[in-house]
């Protein structure tokens, strides 16, 4: 086998670098983060080569692996020298689709086009955005409002998941809490966006609905996706925004404390919660959703076997969901497999993705007659009769 | 302790904090340079980490075989005093005089008075987890920490006091009888019970058990110990005479008191309150009498509680055995009515009345008097009484409380149809019992809640019904319960036969006739801690001071009662002392006690019961006793149940006592020593300790390595016993990780070495086991440590530089999974039978706190904060820090630091040397020499240890047989004191002239019998010792027979050679104080100012014609430091130190003596000088590798660190781009060894670059990174900065190239590629080679060098310093490569060595060495060449071997070599073998 030949390139290395890899010269390699990343349950992905290249500038920019991140941030949790690994990922793939120094999935670059488009992964009409809400008349927002209902595009736009925004919509009218939607105003968050790469469309998406909101006079957004929740609240006040974001989650837990929500069913089940990415280890909210579950009535909540901060990914985040993952490599089949073993007749979460996946996997693991993929704000309307 | 001020007021003392290996040496230095020595240790043993270890690297030398000859030395040292279980409290004063204030905790056990039989823990019953075998083991709570352990008493362990005793108000002690109940001692667990508490039985029944509720087990887990229950168990086990091994404390009368008193005592009323005061003085010796209006003892307990609760015989028995105790019982005389209470006052000197609560409280409703409304004592009394009143169908109990629950049930046991019990509350607020709630309930009884009695309306004579209203539930009232309220309007009837008023009790006080004042709920005040009244010599206890409460606190006020009534007769203070609550014990570690659900009492069925009186609930089974018993956690480890007081024969444990004690010591200086802590595991769940049953740390796993360990060496693992087959080392756990929780920007330093050395014991015992290590960097960078790994690599372990961060189990066999990606790039999941965790050193616990105590700083990572040039001082004058304590480090560093300190604190000291140390003296020798043997045989019984098996008399009538035996004698333990002074009578009184003891292992014990005879004036060597404990007793337990012949014979054999035993003297050499130093380098510098320091002369020699060494090519030091201006200072200082002179231009002639009495002669600027001196330090430096390879010395662009740390220094550097090459002459076949200092060289030189320059590209391409210890955050520095490290592998070194550009090449394990880098610049980190001159000094001096040429130790781990011969010292990179630091140290450790020698006047040889017989010597040289102290040579002239007296260590090996048997050995010759063999073989042929 003849070895391959080549070379430290420093201008790339200073490239990378430059756009958010600042802290890959931190790593030692101690693959901890190869370790845990979950392509290793499936097949193969690592990490710690990737930091390498990296650094060096050798990065094959046309190599799929810089693709496969989910950004799922177990290996940043795991790694002793706190390098921002996401960040080296995204700035090699800012180098490939800013700069188009490289090639890229066709499925993403479909998709970054739907955005830019139509500000909607799904490329559907921004006119159509609300009509998600239309059947339960959802009020648009208006400044004496408390809160704004920020759905995400999949619930809008996607019919699978879009009971994540009318099961909330409808928890939140039961609760009488004034409310109300931004309708076509609203765009991409562009949180998997900004992941991959594309920070020119992320800030622009981004700069919009700070615009929208300043204007609808936006003081609390309440949202149904983490990934949402990440950007808004870790990435937009950078360009200018001024509002207080929570997970709906968050939300309702704080209702449940203050004694705001209470139930009249009770749901005899056992559910196991799986914590997304971007809710728990990005965010570090893992208890609020656990609680609001454990308030409801009659629910034994059991714990999968990875969980919190050793979560396993569903495959969704850092753009994956709109990529191809092949049978048998998808994160969202461990999860299956891990509810199974608990003896779990629900598995509730609260992220579109997570839904997205996990409702795929339960199929082709041929587990919808024992299982059910709910989110949170589901349990939650439905034992409020 | 106020020690003897030296002439500045300076202190000769000297307190060291911390007896591991770094505390210990420091000790035994400072003691024998004259200073008086405190050792203070926390463990109960000294010896510290070491001990737990199997081997040490890199030699796998025995870890105990290595450091118990130390233990021993510095248990037996003269001046050395240890204070162990002890910390530091406080301490004031300034450098040269300070008082320590120390905190001792209590051993329990006599140091002086335990032998270390051992015979305390077989009567044990506490099994508690050895901290020592890192919780693999079971040990009792009075415990030895290991065998070898110094002190060699045991001491017991104790955690505060337990819950459950702190719980119960009459002081039984739940944790003794329940652990003694579980290692199957029922006699003594009622012992314990009825210390305390006279009513086992009834207790075990009614009591409401307060133990249980503040039970561990039930706080921190489920369901608590059911205390109750055990005691019943336990009584009625007793009772029925199945355990009655003697006579137990209940069955026999009490001894009388030395004493009787006189003073008589009335005690009114033979309740619980009054029979337990009763018993209590009787037993001082009082005569008591008890008065009570009923016909019997035994109060409300014997009148009212129903027999299916209270088996009425049961009462009868323990009323009974109480009133056998000389008590006088007046039975059915009323105070008050047959005899007046001031009657009694007068009669008696003290007066206890516990009348108890008898009055039922009345409803105070119309119709209350009706007939058919019976109070419920009256219903209860005349149940008891066997009288069955007649209650009609509908009964109708009004209350809440157990006396309601009573009434109701015996009432359906009487006969009604239909049971009601009216309560005012709800069911929550009910004070009865909630189990006497639900047998009611369970047998049919009804509950009407929130009602209330309005009246009893009756038929004109007769209540035919009980009229209530409803209530509701209001406000909490003062009780904290919900007060009821009247619902208006809300009236109605229960038809009832009889009404039963249950609502509450009262004392019926009108005997008193109001001499006493009383409270309005119309109870006796008294004080709450004496229970005396208003009235001087009447105490009262019992329900008529509290209030209607429970037999145990009724049991409680008799003993405190007791003890006021004894202190009031006997005119001492009521109240001192009394009313501390113990300290609780902390909360158990719960996480690994079994989970077990608490034994299930069982219950007759409620058809089974309700019409009858039959006990209802059923006793428990043994097994189920003693399941439950198990369920205890021991949280206070030692119970208190003092069986090992009754087994002690030396009378050495004593539980009574304070806890602790503060001692204060008035020291001159402080050496710190604490230590570090094992990181601990548990803090990453997601590496499965403390979750995964086969997830070791590597402590463990040493632990189960060691011949001393868990399972004796015998491999395998804790969870199924099975040998493992595959393992995995995980390396970094807790190391090297700069997260914000972990706070470990350092390198553990040691991980690597230990865990090679764990799989190399491995694989030499197991070679068919697979063993892989998962690492970052392999740290191997010791002296011989790079061969160690050669080595292990050649074994087959299989390194994989990869760190799994999370490991899974596997369900089943609970093997374990580590993902990883392999050298090829694949992922490989690989399952592990074990998996084991090299955990790093953190700080120790306490640090913190010392450091504020001591008012010195630490550094970030809570290890003591030194300075490079100062590593063994602590930022406050005086107090000095060694070992772990100041960071990471192996066993010889700290061995090395220890004596470093003690330099220092010889320097401060140096005025008050020899003021505080004692010299023993002894009488003058008698002269043996042609008596005919005279032998004296002692034989100890080691208490039982060794008495059990061998037939100790037996073989002391044979010894007496023995030829030119006159006398032979047992002792109880031959060690003490009281036999060392028999000994020494015996000696005078027979005038033996030889001595033998039977007993243990010459190797702890020789030296003491030594010291009786040199006490009693014979030779010490006149002295012959048997061990006939490991060699009979421990090895022959199951066979006394053969164990007591076998004693014999070798009683024999040592009789045999006893009476070939010459005296023997050592040899007085007058010592030479002045020292010499060979290298002006900064190894020989510290040591030439350490010496002359403390006022000896000094002679610093030097090659060259500069003083300073390598250090005058070091530019600049990681820690910011200059080292130039550092390196003037210093030379400043040696040159104008008066006490030293320094020779330029020297060159060493000859050198001839030994230790103390050297002469050496050398040459310098032409001139002859001679020195002699007393001893010698080598500190001759090393070399930078001069490379041939990467264009070296070709291009002007390829240079060495210290030629590019040249050109930073000028600012003649200049480059884009600098790659760095690690490793250039080191870790290769040529030289094979790791230079240690290359890698964070390296690391400082990118870090200036980059400072200099920041735009700067810097590669470093290096094999592992050994950036040890504090060095580690100036490696993450440096990639913070950007420099970038890339690994290249050994067999595929870089290429450098210069065509055109200069570049380097090479193959790059991660990218899996080929790399090229074009740069400016090319840095070799080159190593350190040692200086061909080695060789010459090497011979002249007789000191050995490695294959490196570098200066060999006399010991690796234990002596780093010392060469084999006394008297000579090694330091600086001449004996191994090391940084400016480590250089330091070494050369105060060295100059602190040979202190310990120039401080003396005198010294002694040794005596029993070597000796040539000159007839037979052909002169062939072979025990000269295999002696390793130099202390052979042959003799120019005749041409024979001659042994230099005063440096041979008497080993033997010379003996053994020579072919023609010309050298022998003092007292060991081949005569004396002969007859010891002879003697042996007699006796077998005897017994074949």
């Amino acid at each position: 086998m003849t070895i391959e030949q080549l070379a430290v390139d420093l201008e790339t290395a200073d490239l990378i670098r430059g756009s958010g890899a600042e802290t890959c010269t931190l790593c030692f390699q101690c693959a901890q983060c190869s370790s845990n990343c979950p392509w290793n349950r499936v097949s193969h992905l690592d990490p710690r080569r990737m930091l390498h290249k990296a650094r060096l500038g050798v990065a094959d920019l046309e190599d799929e692996e810089w693709w496969m991140c989910a950004t799922c941030r177990t290996c940043v949790a795991r790694c002793p020298m706190e390098v921002d690994i996401i960040g080296v990922m995204r700035a090699v793939r800012r180098l490939v689709v800013g700069y188009g120094a490289g090639r890229y999935p066709d499925s993403i670059r479909v998709t970054l086009k739907s955005i830019a488009g139509a500000s909607n992964p799904a490329g559907e009409s921004p006119d159509k955005r609300a009509d998600w809400s239309k059947k339960i008349n959802i009020p648009a927002f208006t400044a004496d409002m408390e809160v704004l209902y920020f759905s995400c595009c999949v619930p809008a736009y996607d019919a699978k998941v879009r009971r994540m925004a009318t099961s909330l919509s409808g928890v939140l009218q039961k609760l009488g809490i004034s409310f109300g939607i931004l309708g076509t105003a609203e765009k991409c968050c562009g949180e998997s966006v900004r992941k991959c790469g594309n920070e020119e469309l992320f800030t622009s998406l981004a700069t919009s609905n700070i615009e929208a909101f300043k204007q609808a006079g936006v003081k609390k957004v309440v949202v149904s996706s983490p990934h949402c929740y990440y950007t808004f609240k870790n990435e937009y006040p950078d360009l200018g925004a001024q509002f207080e974001v929570m997970h709906y989650t968050q939300y309702l837990a704080q209702l449940a404390r203050e004694g705001k929500l209470k139930f009249t069913k009770e749901i005899k089940k056992k559910v196991a919660y799986h914590d997304p990415c971007y809710l728990g280890r990005h965010s570090g909210v893992y208890d609020d959703p656990r609680y609001v579950l454990q308030s409801i009535p009659g629910i034994e909540l059991v714990e999968l076997a990875n969980i919190r901060e050793d979560s396993i990914c569903c495959g969704g985040g850092g753009g994956r969901v709109w990529a191809e993952t092949k049978k048998g490599e998808r994160f969202s089949e461990l999860r299956i497999d891990q509810a199974v073993d608990v003896g779990a007749e629900i598995l509730a979460t609260c992220c579109p993705y997570c839904i997205l996946m996990l409702d795929d996997s339960l199929l082709t693991k041929n587990k919808e007659e024992a299982m059910q993929i709910m989110d949170v704000s589901e349990l939650v309307h439905e034992a409020m009769g | 302790m106020s020690g003897n001020n030296g002439s500045n007021g300076k202190v000769g003392a000297a307190l060291v904090v911390g007896a591991g290996i770094g505390g210990m040496q420091a000790a035994l230095d400072l003691a024998e340079a004259g200073i008086k020595v405190y050792l203070l240790e926390r463990d109960t043993s000294i010896g510290g980490g070491m001990v737990r270890l199997d081997k040490t690297f890199p030699t796998n030398d025995c870890a105990m075989c290595t450091i118990g000859p130390r233990l021993v030395g510095v248990g037996r040292h003269l001046n050395i005093e240890m204070i162990t279980g002890a910390d530091v409290e406080k301490v004031s004063g300034e450098p040269g005089n300070y008082t320590v204030t120390v905190k001792k905790k209590n051993r329990w056990v006599d140091i002086d008075k335990c032998k270390g039989c051992g015979d305390c823990t077989k009567n044990c019953p506490v099994k508690t987890d050895s901290l020592f075998q890192q919780l693999l083991a079971k040990e009792n709570a009075v415990y030895r920490m290991f065998p070898q352990a110094v002190p060699g008493a045991f001491a017991v362990h104790k955690e505060g006091t337990s819950p459950c005793r702190i719980a119960c108000p009459a002081g039984v002690n739940p944790h003794a009888y329940v652990t003694l109940l579980a290692a199957g001692k029922v006699q003594e667990a009622f012992d314990v019970i009825y210390q305390a508490m006279p009513f086992a039985g009834i207790c075990g029944r009614v009591c409401y058990h307060p133990c249980e509720t503040e039970c561990y087990r039930g706080k921190l887990m489920k369901e608590p110990v059911s205390i109750c229950a055990l005691k019943r168990y336990i009584s009625d086990e007793y009772y029925a005479g199945r355990y009655a091994v003697n006579e137990s404390a209940e069955a026999k009368q009490p001894p009388l008191p030395p004493e009787p008193r006189t003073e008589k005592i009335a005690i009114v009323g033979a309740g619980p309150a009054g029979l337990t005061c009763a018993r209590d003085l009787a037993a001082l010796g009082y005569p008591v009498t008890v008065f009570d209006s009923a016909p019997d003892g035994g109060g409300m307990v014997r009148r009212v509680i129903p027999d299916y609760r209270l088996p009425f015989e049961l009462v009868k028995r323990e009323v009974d055995a109480i009133l056998r105790k000389g008590i006088e019982m007046r039975s059915k005389t009323t105070v008050g009515k047959d005899i007046s209470f001031a009657d009694l006052r007068e009669q008696y000197q003290a007066v206890f009345v516990a009348v108890g609560a008898q009055l039922s409280t009345k409803l105070d409703i119309p119709g209350e008097d009706l007939e058919g409304v019976i109070p419920a004592l009256t219903l209860l009394e005349e149940s008891n009484a066997g009288r069955k009143p007649n209650l009609g169908d509908k009964v109708v109990v009004v209350g809440g409380g157990n006396v309601a629950m009573d009434a109701a049930r015996t009432a359906l046991r009487l006969g009604a149809e239909e049971v009601t019990v009216v309560y005012r509350r709800s069911r929550t607020e009910m004070p009865a019992n909630p189990w006497e709630i639900e047998e009611a309930e369970e047998e049919g009884i009804k509950f009407h809640y929130l009602a209330a009695p309005v009246s009893v309306k009756g038929d004109g004579k007769k209540a035919v019904a009980l009229v209530c209203t409803r209530m509701r539930l209001g406000e909490p009232d003062k009780s904290g319960r919900r007060r009821p309220e009247p619902i208006p309007g809300s009236e109605m009837e229960i038809p009832a036969d009889s009404i039963i008023p249950a609502i509450g009790q009262a004392s019926d006080l009108g005997f008193l006739r109001g001499t006493l004042e009383t409270s309005s709920n119309g109870t006796i005040k008294a004080d709450s801690l004496t229970l005396q009244t208003s009235v001087a010599g009447v105490f009262a206890g019992g329900d008529v001071v509290g209030g209607p409460a429970s037999i145990v606190e009724a049991v409680g006020h008799g003993h405190e009662a007791a003890i006021s009534i004894d202190r009031y007769l006997s005119k001492l203070d009521l109240k001192e002392g009394r009313g501390k609550r113990p300290e609780v014990s902390p909360e158990p570690d719960t996480k690994w006690a079994v989970v077990r659900s608490r034994v299930a009492e069982k219950r007759l069925s409620p058809e089974e019961r309700k019409a009858n009186f039959r006990e209802v609930v059923l006793p428990l089974t043994k097994e189920e006793a003693i399941a439950e018993a198990e369920r205890c956690l021991s949280c206070a480890v030692c119970c208190e149940c003092r069986e090992c007081e009754k087994t002690c024969e030396a009378k050495a444990i004593c539980h009574d006592g304070p806890h602790e004690e503060l001692i204060d010591l008035n020291v001159g200086a402080v050496l710190l020593a604490a230590g570090y802590k094992l990181y601990d595991a548990k803090v990453k769940p997601e590496l499965g300790h403390g979750r995964y049953p086969n997830v070791l740390t590597a402590l463990q796993f040493e632990r189960i390595l060691a011949p001393t360990g868990p399972f004796s060496g015998h491999i395998c693992r804790p969870w199924d016993g099975k040998m493992p087959h595959k393992l995995a080392f995980l390396q970094c756990v807790g190391s090297r990780d700069v997260s914000k929780e972990a706070n470990l920007n350092y390198c553990s330093s040691v991980c690597c070495m230990y865990a090679t050395k764990q799989a190399i014991l491995l694989k030499e015992e197991h070679p068919e086991t697979d063993v892989a290590i998962f690492y970052i960097d392999m740290r191997t960078f010791g002296k011989g440590y790079e061969g160690f790994y050669d080595r292990a690599k050649k074994m087959g372990i299989r390194y994989i530089r990869f760190k799994p961060s999370y490991v899974e189990e596997i369900p089943g066999n609970r093997d374990l999974r580590i993902r990883y990606i392999n050298e090829g790039g694949q992922t490989i999941a690989e399952e592990f039978n074990l998996v084991i965790l090299s955990c790093g050193m953190g700080p120790a616990e306490g640090n913190t706190e010392l450091a504020k105590k001591f008012g010195f700083e630490l550094n970030e990572f809570g290890f003591c904060k030194t300075d490079m040039f100062a590593p063994v001082e602590t930022t406050r004058e005086g107090i000095y820090s060694l070992g772990v304590f100041n960071g990471p480090k192996d066993i010889s560093e700290s061995v090395t630091q220890g004596s470093a300190a003690v330099v220092k604190a010889l320097s401060l000291l140096a005025d008050a040397k020899g003021t505080m140390v004692r010299d023993k003296v002894y009488p003058p020798e008698r002269d043996v020499a042609g008596e005919d043997a005279r032998i004296g045989v002692f034989i100890c019984h080691c208490g039982k240890n060794i008495a059990s098996v061998v037939d100790v008399p037996a073989v002391m009538e044979y010894a007496k047989t023995l030829p030119n035996v006159v006398y032979a004698e047992n002792l109880l333990y031959a060690c003490s004191a009281d036999s060392g002074e028999r000994m020494k009578h015996i000696i005078n009184e027979y005038a033996l002239n030889r001595m033998i003891v039977a007993s243990c292992t010459p190797r702890t014990h020789e030296p003491l019998f030594q010291e009786n005879m040199k006490e009693a004036g014979l030779n010490p060597y006149l002295f012959e010792m048997a061990n006939i404990r490991d060699q009979c007793s421990w090895v022959h337990t199951n066979e006394p027979e053969m164990a007591t012949k076998k004693t014999k014979d070798i009683i024999k054999m040592a009789v045999h050679k006893s009476r070939l035993r010459e005296p023997l003297y050592s040899k007085v050499i007058d010592v030479n104080h002045n020292c010499l130093v060979i290298g002006g380098g900064l190894a020989g510098m510290t040591a030439s100012l350490d010496l002359a320091n403390q006022g000896f002369e000094t002679w610093l020699l030097e090659q060259s014609d500069i003083l300073g060494g390598n250090l005058r090519r070091l530019k600049f030091l990681l820690d910011g430091q200059d080292p130039q201006q550092r390196l003037q200072e210093m030379i400043q200082k040696v040159q104008n130190h008066p006490k030293i002179k320094v020779f330029m231009k020297t060159e060493i002639l000859k050198s001839e003596g030994s230790v103390a009495d050297f002469k050496t002669e050398f040459r310098c600027n032409g001139e002859i000088h001679t020195l002699a001196h007393g001893a010698v330090i080598i500190a001759t430096g090393a070399e930078e590798y001069k490379p041939q390879e990467y264009l070296y010395g070709q291009n002007e662009k390829v240079m060495t660190q210290l030629e590019l740390e040249d050109k930073l220094a000028k600012g003649e550097f200049a480059a884009n781009t600098v790659v760095m090459i690690q490793c250039v002459g080191s870790r290769e076949e040529a030289r094979p060894y790791c230079s240690r200092v290359c890698c964070s060289q390296a690391v400082k030189n990118a870090l200036k670059i980059r400072k200099l320059k920041p735009e700067t590209n810097v590669f470093i391409l290096y094999r592992d990174l050994r950036t040890y210890a504090f060095n580690e955050q100036h490696y993450y520095k440096a990639r913070e900065k950007g420099v970038r490290f890339i690994r290249y592998e050994e067999d595929k070194k870089p290429a450098v190239t210069a065509d055109g550009t200069l570049a380097v090449t090479f193959y790059d394990p991660l990218l899996r590629a080929d790399l090229t880098i074009n740069t400016d610049v090319v840095v070799l980190s080159t190593g350190t080679v040692s200086r061909p001159g080695n060789k010459v000094i090497a011979e002249m001096l007789r000191v050995p060098l490695n294959q490196d040429n570098f200066f060999l130790e006399a010991h690796l781990k234990l002596r780093p310093v010392d060469f084999p011969a006394d008297g000579l010292y090694v330091c600086g990179i001449g004996h191994a490569p090391k940084n400016v630091e480590e250089t330091i140290t070494q050369a105060s450790a060295a100059a602190a060595r040979a202190s310990t020698i120039l401080s003396k006047k005198q010294i002694q040889s040794e005596a029993t060495i070597s000796y040539i017989d000159e007839e037979v010597c052909r002169g062939c040289g072979q025990c000269v060449a295999i002696c390793a102290y130099g202390a052979l040579e042959l003799d120019p002239v005749k041409k024979i071997a001659i042994v230099r007296e005063t440096v041979c260590q008497g080993c033997g090996a010379c003996a053994a070599t020579c072919p023609s048997k010309a050298i022998r050995h003092r007292n060991w010759n081949p005569k004396q073998f002969f007859e010891m063999i002879e003697a042996a073989g007699y006796a077998y042929a005897k017994r074949g």
